[in-house]
Parts: structure tokens; C-alpha cells; sequence
């Protein structure tokens, strides 16, 4: 109803009203024709009385809009509600992985908490690959992929991305928070009545993608919650254009969506999916493709590069996109689809579109990364054991962490204050870098410490870790397990009844080693996209 | 200020309601240094004052309590905002879901989310927001289930305590506030207000205390406006007791202008800020600078006041002596024998036969009588006096605070490669000397400097490596006609007369003895014995 009482007090400031404008909008492709008739009813009978009320107007030709005012506020407010955030500055140094020097060379710390999960951009296969590519085509791609930009080495790499997913095309992005805003947008632009369920907890780039997509209907399940979705999906007629976007290791919390049951709804009420890998490339699955390929982990490790032969989960997903900057060790997202889904976002979609492409360099070393560490299943197995170590020494010692079935390892505090303070401590005394993970990153009240541990990060090293994080809770008098389970336990900690998930990787998979994988792994060939540059007819 | 509550306390009170949320609200305020903390840093470096001390102490700790109250009150009140929103949205939410208003239901999520890049209303963001409110509620020490949102001490403001410290000249005034100075990690300015006359006369502004402010503060206006003002010498601008028949611009007229400022009041200061060191093209150093306008509140300023208030003793003494129906003309008589500028501290007697200096019963009618406006007065309501200092305490400021003038001698007869040595006796005896000329711990430095000039002349180049002063040293500077001597006996030693040095030493101090045979590496003399 609001909008029309807006709409009937056009003196408001030019921001609110623009706003009310969109919002009437999106109000009235959503309103069916009853509610509609009900909402001009009582606009009006509540026009009249607005009308009445004394009109305010401080328009003026003498001031300007106070702008710095305005913007002074904002960034007050974010200091006063402890969310303002530090950049601390963290060289990585390449060969002294995982050390890193602050603002001077000699002042080292330990870093724990970055998403180069696999150490890749410190591969010196993967830095020389780069280095050589930089000497023969330069330092910038020069352009749109339309204008300048497409090259050999973006349609190797898309047709690395292609291969690992085991799908007809991929499409590169300048960031996978581009490929997720721009796919999911143009789905809904196109797509006319499309109904998007979402997870609760999907990741700001899919948030804001649904925003833009401006769907009929959205709805939001409960985390992880697929009777609720399903309940959701009952509501419509099999024939509505529906999709589900979701993640399969949730960054923050480090849970694992069910990715075949997802796909079975799907497939019984005719939706599309859509899964975000970002957190997951690299590190599950026998050659990196994500948990989607891990669920089928068997199948695929006999197969190798090739497809399985029954539809494995991986074929049953409509789009995964990934990112090219975490485990690939450089820059970039991607999405990976059919090649017809890939033919229309590389047609109409504009933040693919209308952006320079990424360096060649950088692309040479994404595709050099995904072949490295397809082949080296250790890679992963390394990360999942000295995760494990961590985990289970965090335990020992009654620190809280949300439990989870991935590589993912944070610490609960639930304090934005007190995260910042235990970080800086970390940092100062103990020489560690964790950072603290505050709002909007995560939700307010339950701010946490983010650990992720590498196949770097061995087991003296992780002795060392959780001695200063130890000292880091005693010091803050940080809240532990038992403290939670005081008061009923939060996200999982110290809740009766919560149900420990079982490890993604099990202990047979963590008992192969790289001879166990198929030899169409090693050094494949690895044929270039005809979708890459457009399909001639 | 957030109490801690031990967690027995709680569970007994609040029944299973504690734990984590408990230790997270606990833990939220920065610590503030104690009392006894801040008074443990002042002793190091003064000696004696131990009521002026704590008094200052005290004050500062209070300082700082309200201006961090006043921070987390606003933190707090974000906090607030927060939680009502988050509530308001749940409940908006529910109440869509269990009305199955479709529709709506979407517009309200769209609404929800609408500046937020993550999802508000998830299970997550409710957990989180039933932690934050817990939190909030032990802050506020309400029962954990019941809203602390309409708490009723949000309001409450705290106002400032203004320090006045009187204290007879050398008794360390200035000393402690700049011993504050160094050990605050808030601003702190040092202001004279001799220089100070009425706007518009030649002179300084009384803004210029705040300027000083806000230059220690980095111009940072919200640091400086929770800084500390030092007015020193603030009985200089005392009225005088007859009107001269003309306006008094650099007395009572500051005083005035100073009212405002003090209780707290928006200052607008315009001044010039360096923006960066650069040097022009033929290398000299040049800064520009840029001047610009400040407003300072100076409501949460503490002020501490100081003065030697010269002659206030002997109107206590006064007061009192009527007060006690004593002849008065006995008192006349004192008063008669007295020089009018004596250095000397008038000491009262009280009832129970101990005597204390008068300064210590300063009452704020005193304080008018000496000439300051009532309404100056009435703006600072903590009134205390530093004690004059005795003959112990001018010894112990010889030897033992950080900074000590024996050490600074010490070295500086090192530089030139003569180890000073001054026996107890002999620093007693300068105590004692300078306590009868009355200019306080600034006299001790004169007295030394006496008694060194002609060491300080005949050392440098002539093959001495030891000198001696001990008592006789310093009689012999009393004996002499002319008050700057330069016949002082001090004993001179080469490097082999060093047995010699120590034989001396020990006939006046057998601590000083023991130092010295450790620092050369002797069997002590004592033993050998």
C-alpha cells in the first residue's frame, strides 16, 4: 500500500521518491488484479488525508544537497556498530609460502586465512607459464572479446573450464561476483515469469544478481531446508519457468548443499539449477571439479577426463560457475553450462559484454593451475588433513567452530568487537593473520574467525596456531563450547541434538594417491570451444 | 561504567542464562587504567603529594570513564537501532507467512533486503541477532529474556568534575601535569593564562588553550574534545582587592571568558594547519599552511586549574584564628613580623595539636577573597593543595624520581669523563639549604648548581677522574660571604687516589661506599676489615 501514499506526497527528497518509484514497480508486477483494485481503494481514501498534512518542502536555489554530510553519517555509523573494516597489509610472499611480510620486509607473519586454498598462485609451474606468456603477448588484453580481447588463450581456458566440468561450454568473467550477477540477471530479464528460490545463505553476488533479475517471484528456503523448498516449488504449476540458485560449500560456514536431491526436485517440478563451486573448485571431486563431481567420486575417477556414462550429478546441473581467483590461484570467474545456455550469455549478456577481458597472462595461468592440479589428487588430500588436524585440535582445546563437512574452519565468537580484537592479537603477539570475518560478510552477532588451512599448512605450523588461539580466548575470556551450551548453543555450537556432519571426504578417497587416477588426466589434449568464438551456422 | 559480575552472581539471579553471551557483554568496554594504575605512573617521577596525587588520579579515571560512557552509549544505541529493526523484521515476516499473503510476502522480503547485500532474514542472521540482544541485556544488567531496548540510564549524561590544585611555588604543579601529560593517551595541553588578556586586547585569546589542544590532537576534533586543559598560574589573573577605576583585561576580564569555555560551550577556532613539510626549489624547508575553522565542544574537556595562590595562607590562617575567637592581637603581631612576600608556608593548628599547612583547608570563599569570581569558583568543584615541601621530600627529589637531579648531574659530569659522587649527608644538608630558601624543588637545582660551578670549571681536561661532596662541601657554600660562591671545598681525585675516594666515602656513607667498591670491582673495604 505504500507506494501510493508516496506517490500522493511527490515533496518528499528526490531519493525517496525515485525510490518509491521502482518499488511500485516491482509492487505491481507482483500484485494480482484483486489486490491491485484493493490497493487504489484505500489509496484513496488515504490520499485525502495526506493531502491535508502540511506540505514540507525544503528545496532551495541556495545550498546544494549536503553530500559529504550525508556520506560522514554512513561511515559513522559503520564505526559505531563495529563493522568498519581494516585492510591489513599482507604481502604473500611467493617463495615462502605461507609467509607474508607487512609494511616492512623483516616483519613476517604466518598467513591463515586466505582463499589460495591449494597455494597455486605460488605454483612456479603455474608463475612460468605466466612469466612466458607475459613476454610474448603483453601485459592487457586490450578490449571486449568482441573488439580485442578473444585470443587463443581465453578459448584454452574455456575450454579447460569445459573439460573439468564436464559441459559443453564455459564462459569467462572478470570476476565469478560478475558471472553470477550477469547470468542470473539476464535469466530473469529473459526468462518472463520466472520464479527464483534461493537459499537463505547465498553469497552477496547471487543476492544482488536476483535483484537485478527483477523476477516475478522470489522465494528464500531456509538453509539447506529441501522440504521446505520443495513445499515451494509445490506451489507452482510444473509449467512456470522455475530456478534454484544455490552454493555447494557455503564460504562461511563451510555446509555442503545436497546437491543430487536438489537436482531431483528439479527434475520432478522442471526447474533449472543453478550452483555456485567458488568455495569448492580445486578441492573436491578426484580432479578438482567441485562437489558436485565428488558425490560421484568413483565414477569419476575411472573415467578421467571423459564423461561418465549414466547422467552423473555434474551433467544434471544446468550452470556452475566457479572462480578462477581462490584454488586456481589467479583472477576471473566462470560460468559452465550447455552450449546453447553459453551461446546467450556470451550474446546478450552486458556484464560479460561490455568489459575488457582478462589479461593473457592470467588466463594462461588459470588454464596452467586447473591442469596442474587435476592430475594432483595430494594437493587436495593434504588440505583435508591438516583441515583435520586443526579441526580436531580446536576441539580438544573447547574452541567453538561452526561444524561443518568441508575445508572450512570458523571459529564462533559472535562479537564484531571482539573478533576485530582477537584478530588483532593474532597479529600483533602471535604473528598470525586470521582476519575477522564481520557484517555484511556474515550476519551480525555472529561474527567468527575464518581459518583455512592449505597443504602448506602443516602440522607444526598448525601446533603453533592453535597455541595462540588458545592464548587469544583466555586472553579475551572468549565464550568456548561449554559456554555456548550454557545458553542453547548458536549455529550449531553447543546446540543439544545437533547431528556432527560427516566429513565430505572419506577415509578410502583420502587413501588414493595420484596413480590412482585415470592417465587421460595427465597432460591431456584438450580440443578448443567452437561456443568460445561463436557457432557458425 | 560496566561492572564485572562474577558468573555465581548471574546463574544465582538469572537461572541458566549466562554463559557465552555472558563472557561476549563482559569483556566489550576498553580498559581503562585504575586509579592506583595512574597514581603508580606519578610516582615514579614525583615524591611526596600523595593527596594531590590521588586527587588527580581520581580525576582522570573519571575522565575517562565519561567519555567512554558517552562512546558507548552511542555504540550501545546503534546497537539498539539494530535490534529493533532486525525485530521489527521478523515479526513483519512472520506475520505475512502465518497470513499466507503471498504476494506481500515477496514485496516484504524485497523490502527487507533492500540496501543489504546478504539476506536478513535468514536463520543465521536470527541467531545472530537473539546473541546480540542477549549481549545487550547483560550490559544492561537486565534479566536476559526481558528487553533491555527501554533502558533507563540511556539519558543519563555524565558531566565533568573541573580540578583546582593549589600548591605554594616548587611543590610540583606543573610537574604533575606534565607527568599526566606524558602518561595519557588522551590530548593534554599546557596553557599559562599570564598571557592571557580579554578579547580584543593585545595578548593571547583564552581560545588559545584549546587551540593547543587541538594541535596536540593532530587536529582531530573529536580526539581533542576529549582531551585534558591544563591552566597554569590562574592566580595571576586574581581581581585586585582595590579597583583601580579601570577595566582589568588581563585579570578579571579573562575570568570571565573563561566561564564559558570551562563549563562547556562550542568554541569555533579558526587556525592554521600545516598540510605537509615540503622544502621550495632552492631547499629551504617550508610548510604550507592552510587555515581553517574548527568547532570544538567543550563540554567533555576536563580542566584542572593551578596555582600558587601567594598570601592565600595567611587569610586561611586569618579566617580560621577568628573563627577560634584568638586574641587578635597576637595575630596582628604575627602578621607584623612577617615579611609580606615570605616564602614560608603558614601551618594551622588543629584541635587535636597536628599541624597542617593552611593551604590544605581552602575553602572556595578564600579562593573569592583572594580575588577569583565565584562564578569561575562554582565551576570547579575539586578543590585541592599540594603540601609544601619538607626537608625529606626535597631529599628523596634529589635522588629517586625517573629523572632525578643527582642522576642528571651524574651524567653530566660523565661526559666529560669525572664520576660524581655525592654522599647522603651532604644531600641532606642541601635538602635543609633549600628548604630555608623556600623556592621549593626549583631551589634544589640552584643550590647544586652553586656548589658545582667550580667543580663544573676546574674538572673538564685536568686529569681529575673522582669528586667528592660531602657535608663539609656544602657547609663550606654556606660559610662564604657572597650567595654565588665559587671557594667550595669539593675533594678532587686522580685515577690512583681511588682508595682514597673510597675511604672518604665511608666516613659519611656506607651505602654510597658499597656502590662505588661494586662498580670498580672491589672487595668491599668493610670486609676486609
Amino acid at each position: 500500500m505504500r507506494p501510493f501514499i508516496q506517490k500522493s506526497t511527490p515533496t518528499l527528497s528526490k531519493r525517496t521518491s525515485t525510490f518509491s518509484i521502482t518499488k511500485k514497480y516491482t509492487y505491481a508486477n507482483a500484485a494480482t488484479a484483486t489486490a491491485a483494485a484493493a490497493a487504489s481503494a484505500t489509496a484513496a481514501g488515504t490520499t485525502t488525508s495526506t493531502n491535508n498534512a502540511p506540505i514540507v518542502n525544503h528545496a532551495t536555489q541556495e545550498t546544494p544537497f549536503d553530500y559529504n554530510g550525508l556520506i560522514d553519517n554512513e561511515l559513522r555509523k559503520k564505526r559505531l556498530d563495529k563493522s568498519y573494516r581494516y585492510f591489513n597489509n599482507i604481502n604473500r610472499l611467493a617463495k615462502e609460502f605461507p609467509l607474508a611480510h607487512r609494511q616492512m620486509e623483516n616483519d613476517k607473519v604466518t598467513v591463515w586465512c586466505s582463499n589460495d586454498y591449494l597455494a597455486l598462485s605460488k605454483n612456479q609451474q603455474v608463475i612460468n607459464k605466466m612469466k612466458l606468456t607475459l613476454d610474448k603477448y603483453g601485459a592487457g588484453a586490450g578490449g571486449t572479446r568482441n573488439i580485442a580481447g578473444h585470443n587463443k588463450l581465453t578459448m584454452e581456458l574455456e575450454a579447460e573450464l569445459a573439460t573439468l566440468h564436464k559441459k559443453e561450454g564455459a564462459l569467462v568473467f572478470s570476476s565469478c561476483f560478475v558471472a553470477n550477477d550477469a547470468v542470473l540477471t539476464l535469466l530473469g530479464e529473459k526468462i518472463k515469469d520466472l520464479v527464483i528460490f534461493s537459499d537463505e545463505l547465498n553469497h552477496a553476488s547471487m543476492i544482488i544478481g536476483i535483484k537485478h533479475a527483477k523476477p516475478v517471484m522470489k522465494h528464500i528456503f531456509k538453509h539447506n531446508d529441501l522440504d521446505e523448498l520443495e513445499r515451494m516449488l509445490q506451489m507452482y504449476p510444473k509449467s512456470t519457468p522455475k530456478l534454484i540458485a544455490f552454493e555447494s560449500v557455503y564460504s562461511m560456514a563451510g555446509s555442503v548443499a545436497d546437491i543430487e536431491k536438489i537436482c531431483d526436485l528439479a527434475e520432478k517440478y522442471g526447474c533449472l539449477t543453478f550452483l555456485d563451486e567458488v568455495h569448492a573448485v580445486g578441492l573436491y571431486g578426484p580432479h578438482g571439479a567441485g562437489v558436485a563431481e565428488h558425490v560421484d567420486f568413483e565414477s569419476h575417477r575411472q573415467v578421467g577426463i571423459k564423461s561418465t556414462e549414466f547422467k552423473s550429478v555434474m551433467d544434471r546441473v544446468d550452470m556452475i560457475t566457479g572462480t578462477l581467483g581462490k584454488s586456481f590461484g589467479t583472477v576471473g570467474g566462470y560460468v559452465a553450462a550447455s552450449s546453447k545456455l553459453i551461446d546467450w550469455f556470451r550474446s546478450y549478456a552486458p556484464g560479460f559484454i561490455f568489459t575488457t577481458t582478462l589479461p593473457p597472462a592470467v588466463m594462461a595461468g588459470a588454464a596452467e593451475a586447473i591442469r596442474f592440479q587435476r592430475s594432483h589428487l595430494n594437493l587436495r588430500q593434504d588440505q583435508q588433513r591438516n583441515t583435520a588436524y586443526v579441526k580436531n585440535g580446536l576441539k580438544q582445546l573447547g574452541i567453538p567452530v561452526i561444524p561443518n563437512p568441508s575445508h572450512i574452519v570458523p571459529i564462533l565468537i559472535g562479537n564484531p568487537d571482539l573478533a576485530k580484537q582477537a584478530s588483532d592479537i593474532l597479529m600483533e603477539k602471535h604473528k598470525i593473520y586470521v582476519q575477522a570475518i564481520n557484517f555484511p560478510t556474515v550476519s551480525r552477532g555472529t561474527e567468527r574467525l575464518r581459518i583455512t588451512p592449505t597443504p602448506g599448512h602443516d602440522n607444526e605450523l598448525s601446533d603453533i596456531l592453535l597455541n595462540a588461539i588458545d592464548d587469544v580466548f583466555n586472553e579475551l575470556q572468549l565464550p568456548r563450547i561449554r559456554d555456548w551450551e550454557i545458553q542453547g548453543g548458536l549455529l550449531g555450537v553447543g546446540e543439544p541434538g545437533f547431528k556432527e556432519p560427516v566429513n565430505l571426504w572419506t577415509q578410502d578417497q583420502l587413501n588414493l594417491t595420484n596413480e590412482d587416477l585415470n592417465p587421460n588426466v595427465f597432460n591431456p589434449v584438450v580440443e578448443q570451444l567452437e561456443v568460445s568464438s561463436g557457432i557458425k551456422e | 561504567m560496566f561492572r564485572y559480575i562474577p558468573l555465581r552472581h548471574i546463574v544465582r539471579h538469572y537461572g541458566a542464562v549466562s554463559g557465552a553471551s555472558q563472557k561476549l557483554a563482559q569483556k566489550r568496554w576498553t580498559k581503562v587504567p585504575s586509579p592506583k594504575e595512574l597514581k603508580g605512573f606519578l610516582d615514579e617521577y614525583i615524591i611526596g603529594q600523595e593527596t594531590g596525587k590521588k586527587v588527580l588520579s581520581v580525576a582522570v579515571y573519571n575522565h575517562y570513564l565519561r567519555i567512554n560512557d558517552k562512546q558507548r552509549k552511542l555504540e550501545l544505541k546503534r546497537e539498539k537501532e539494530i535490534i529493533r529493526e532486525g525485530l521489527a523484521r521478523e515479526k513483519k515476516l512472520r506475520e505475512l507467512e502465518e497470513g499466507k499473503d503471498e504476494p506481500d510476502k515477496f514485496s516484504a522480503e524485497a523490502d527487507t533486503d533492500q540496501s543489504e547485500p546478504i539476506f536478513n532474514g535468514s536463520s543465521e542472521a536470527k541467531a545472530g541477532l537473539r546473541n546480540l540482544q542477549r549481549q545487550l541485556n547483560i550490559s544492561f544488567n537486565e534479566e536476559a529474556d526481558n528487553t533491555a531496548l527501554d533502558a533507563k540510564d540511556d539519558d543519563l549524561e555524565l558531566s565533568k568534575s573541573n580540578v583546582l590544585v593549589v600548591g605554594p611555588s616548587g611543590s610540583g604543579k606543573t610537574l604533575l601535569a606534565s607527568t599526566l601529560a606524558r602518561i595519557l593517551d588522551v590530548p593534554i595541553a599546557i596553557t599559562d593564562c599570564t598571557q592571557l588578556t580579554q578579547a580584543g586586547y593585545i595578548g593571547e585569546d583564552v581560545e588559545v588553550c584549546i587551540e593547543r589542544l587541538l594541535v596536540n590532537a593532530d587536529f582531530d576534533v573529536a580526539k581533542a574534545e576529549r582531551g585534558i586543559i591544563v591552566l597554569d598560574e590562574i592566580d595571576k589573573l586574581a581581581k585586585p582587592s582595590a579597583s583601580i577605576g579601570t577595566k582589568d583585561v588581563s585579570g578579571e576580564g579573562v575570568q570571565q571568558s573563561l566561564l564559558k569555555i570551562i563549563e562547556g560551550h562550542k568554541v569555533e577556532i579558526t587556525t592554521e594547519r600545516p598540510l605537509k613539510k615540503g622544502s621550495d626549489d632552492r631547499g629551504n624547508q617550508k610548510t604550507p599552511k592552510k587555515s581553517e575553522t574548527f568547532v570544538i565542544d567543550t563540554s567533555n574537556i576536563l580542566f584542572m586549574i593551578m596555582g600558587a595562590f601567594v598570601g592565600l595562607d595567611k587569610h586561611i590562617v586569618k579566617r580560621i584564628n577568628r573563627m577560634k575567637n584568638i586574641d587578635t592581637e597576637i595575630s596582628k603581631e604575627n602578621e607584623n613580623q612577617k615579611a609580606r612576600f615570605s616564602n614560608t608556608i603558614e601551618e594551622v593548628e588543629l584541635g587535636n595539636g597536628k599541624k597542617v599547612p593552611a593551604l590544605n583547608l581552602t575553602t572556595p570563599s578564600d579562593l573569592v577573597s583572594f580575588g577569583l569570581i565565584p562564578e569561575l569558583i562554582g565551576r570547579v568543584p575539586i578543590v585541592t593543595a599540594l603540601q609544601p615541601l619538607q626537608r625529606d621530600d626535597l631529599f628523596h627529589i634529589l635522588k629517586e624520581p625517573k629523572n632525578a637531579l643527582l642522576d642528571q648531574y651524574e651524567y653530566i659530569f660523565n661526559q666529560f669523563g669525572v664520576r660524581l659522587c655525592v654522599t647522603d649527608k651532604a644531600l641532606q644538608k642541601i635538602a635543609q639549604f633549600a628548604l630555608r630558601e623556600g623556592t621549593g624543588a626549583r631551589g634544589l637545582r640552584g643550590i647544586m648548581e652553586r656548589i658545582l660551578l667550580n667543580v663544573n670549571y676546574e674538572c673538564p681536561e685536568s686529569g681529575i677522574s673522582y669528586v667528592l661532596v660531602n657535608e663539609k662541601t656544602v657547609d663550606s657554600l654556606q660559610q662564604t660571604e657572597y650567595s654565588l660562591a665559587t671557594h667550595v671545598d669539593a675533594k678532587y681525585y686522580s685515577r690512583g687516589q681511588r682508595d682514597d675516594l673510597i675511604r672518604d666515602v665511608y666516613e659519611e656513607d656506607k651505602n654510597l661506599g658499597s656502590v662505588l667498591d661494586e662498580e670498580f670491582g672491589r672487595t668491599p673495604t668493610l670486609k676486609k676489615k
